[in-house]
């Protein structure tokens, strides 16, 4: 697997990370009822999508580099 | 648990007692394990599904069903941190994990220790690290053993004691792991992690549907009667967002620091298996996080489940189908209990014997090594059990407190595995200096939350770093390291060619 193809995944990974932890955009992204997903408001629906997210990330990044 | 007579006890009493002894049964062939490399790593035998549901089997303690089940209903959505840390520390897993597998294939690691012994070309090093593992894990053996106690003498009504439950859960996972080692603990993983995964999901939902009536209406009820518990905290506390973001950094780091965990790698058959069930094992991780959670918002609508979180799981299940419920209940708990707690004290085994005795006598061979490991294994049961007795009222305070020790491994093996210029200085002095700001501030801050609102743990990881990289900088690369990493970069070479030519 080529350098910048790893390191994209490592940078996506990170995004992923802050977006569901950091305090400074917690509130902001996470942390409220709004918009609501059908049923589910947005808090609980965001942290298992950008978890999923996450875990698909993987998946592609480790098809890639399995055929290596 | 409510009384019923023993005609109805006798149901899960029996069940479960049977599900032990098939665990019992099915290791046979894996019994009279003489050399250490087999005893510790199955000569790195297993496939893609057998790691995976050993991962997922080593990483979900018994105590998903009582202590976090807990937080679930007590707080609901706090309890998504928890998909959030599992997908995490498998990806920070993910990213060391070749070089992880190649150098112990190469090299014949089988824990931990070895590893960071290897990589900074000490013994001490190794020795150092095996010790930092078996302190802060003790916590969590004690804590399983206990769980199994309690899920056992609640399961059975309270029939089988607690003290009983306990001894008859310890003895067998101690009998089985001492005497099949590595082989044992995953073929019975195998079957844990496959029961689990089903019960978590499967069963859960029925529990849920059966509750409140599936997922959107549970999610319609608590809108309806208690919406704090859908957004951060959650009812009847108030820890600053800095803390949710602590809680994830520390068990992210930690939750793929924890050698027992850890060591699946070295007991895969390659690099390929271990990549593959690691996405795995997060995938359908993720998933029963999802249900767990759902079954926390939908118990935390009963006034009991809100008052005795740790019972909830039990409980409900009785609640809802009488025995047959909880024996369903039980059996799925108990598979994540015994998983771990065979996981954990294979690991005390294996690390006492490789990463402290070894070095002490050079003289060990392998089948001596292998009879150490099995004392340690037994001696750790008996030490666990006799703890597990006593009164411990804060022991998953004591738990979860571990992380925030453990994570002070962190710059040494994720940095260690690919920046060359960490060196053996920066790893020790960043490690006892990170454990003394942690500990510092967990004195001055018992309540777990220091300055900033942060824990003290991600503290003591931010000194720990800048000491591991002002180290690396500071002192020149060693030959040997150089040579490790070639090392990486020669089976990589050696593949593709192999596969080119194929």
């Amino acid at each position: 697997m080529k350098g910048w193809v790893r390191t994209a995944f490592v940078i996506y990974f990170a995004v992923m990370l802050f977006i569901l932890s950091a305090p400074w955009t917690f509130n902001l992204f996470i942390n409220r009822l709004d918009p609501w997903v059908g049923p589910f408001p947005w808090s609980i629906f965001s942290v298992f999508l950008f978890t999923f997210m996450s875990c698909i990330g993987l998946a592609i990044y480790q098809t890639l580099d399995i055929q290596q | 648990m409510r009384e019923v007579s023993l005609g109805l006890a006798i149901i899960p009493t029996l069940v479960v007692l049977g599900y032990m002894a098939v665990l019992l049964w099915m290791n046979r062939r894996s019994y009279g394990v003489q050399e250490f490399n087999e005893f510790a790593t199955a000569n790195r035998a297993f496939g893609v599904w057998a790691i995976t549901f050993s991962m997922m089997a080593t990483w979900y303690v018994g105590a998903s069903y009582t202590a976090w089940m807990g937080m679930a209903v007590n707080f609901g959505f706090v309890y998504t941190y928890t998909p959030v840390y599992g997908a995490f520390c498998l990806i920070l897993l993910y990213l060391i994990l070749d070089k992880m597998w190649i150098w112990g294939a190469t090299h014949q690691l089988n824990t931990q220790g070895a590893l960071w012994g290897l990589r900074y070309n000490s013994n001490k090093i190794k020795a150092l690290a095996g010790v930092v593992g078996v302190i802060a894990s003790f916590p969590w053996l004690i804590m399983e053993f206990w769980t199994i106690g309690y899920l056992l003498s609640h399961g059975t009504y309270g029939y089988l004691p607690f003290l009983w439950a306990m001894l008859i859960g310890a003895a067998i996972i101690a009998v089985y792991v001492a005497l099949g080692g590595m082989r044992a603990v995953i073929t019975a993983h195998f079957v844990q992690g496959l029961l689990f995964a089903l019960g978590a999901t499967v069963f859960t939902y029925i529990l849920i549907y059966m509750n409140t009536g599936g997922f959107a209406a549970t999610i319609r009820n608590a809108v309806a009667n208690f919406p704090e518990i859908l957004t951060y905290p959650g009812p009847g506390w108030n820890p600053p967002p800095q803390w949710w973001a602590s809680i994830i950094i520390t068990s992210s780091v930690g939750g793929f620091l924890w050698p027992w965990a850890m060591n699946r790698v070295f007991a895969s058959d390659s690099v390929r298996t271990a990549k593959r069930a690691t996405w795995q094992a997060i995938t359908i991780g993720t998933l029963i996080c999802v249900f767990f959670l759902f079954f926390g918002l939908s118990a935390h609508s009963l006034g009991y489940a809100r008052e005795n979180p740790q019972m909830v799981w039990l409980w409900l299940s009785d609640n809802l189908g009488g025995p047959v419920f909880l024996t369903l209940a039980l059996l799925v708990a108990m598979s994540a209990v015994l998983s771990t707690t065979a996981s954990l004290i294979h690991f005390f085994g294996a690390s006492i014997a490789e990463d402290v005795l070894k070095p002490l006598n050079s003289k060990l061979d392998s089948r001596q090594a292998t009879r150490l490991a099995q004392y340690v294994v037994f001696g750790v049961s008996v030490l666990a059990f006799f703890i597990a007795n006593m009164e411990l009222p804060m022991l998953i305070f004591v738990a979860l407190l571990t992380y925030q020790f453990i994570i002070q491994l962190g710059p040494g093996q994720l940095l260690g595995m690919y920046w060359k210029r960490g060196n053996a200085v920066g790893a020790v002095a960043g490690m006892i200096a990170g454990l003394a700001v942690a500990f510092y501030l967990t004195y001055l801050h018992p309540e777990g939350i220091s300055f900033g609102g942060w824990t003290p743990g991600v503290w003591g990881l931010v000194v720990n770093t800048i000491i591991y990289i002002g180290c690396g900088y500071a002192l020149p690369v060693d030959k040997r390291t150089e040579e490790l990493f070639q090392e990486v970069e020669n089976y990589h070479r050696q593949h593709k060619l192999a596969a080119a030519g194929r």
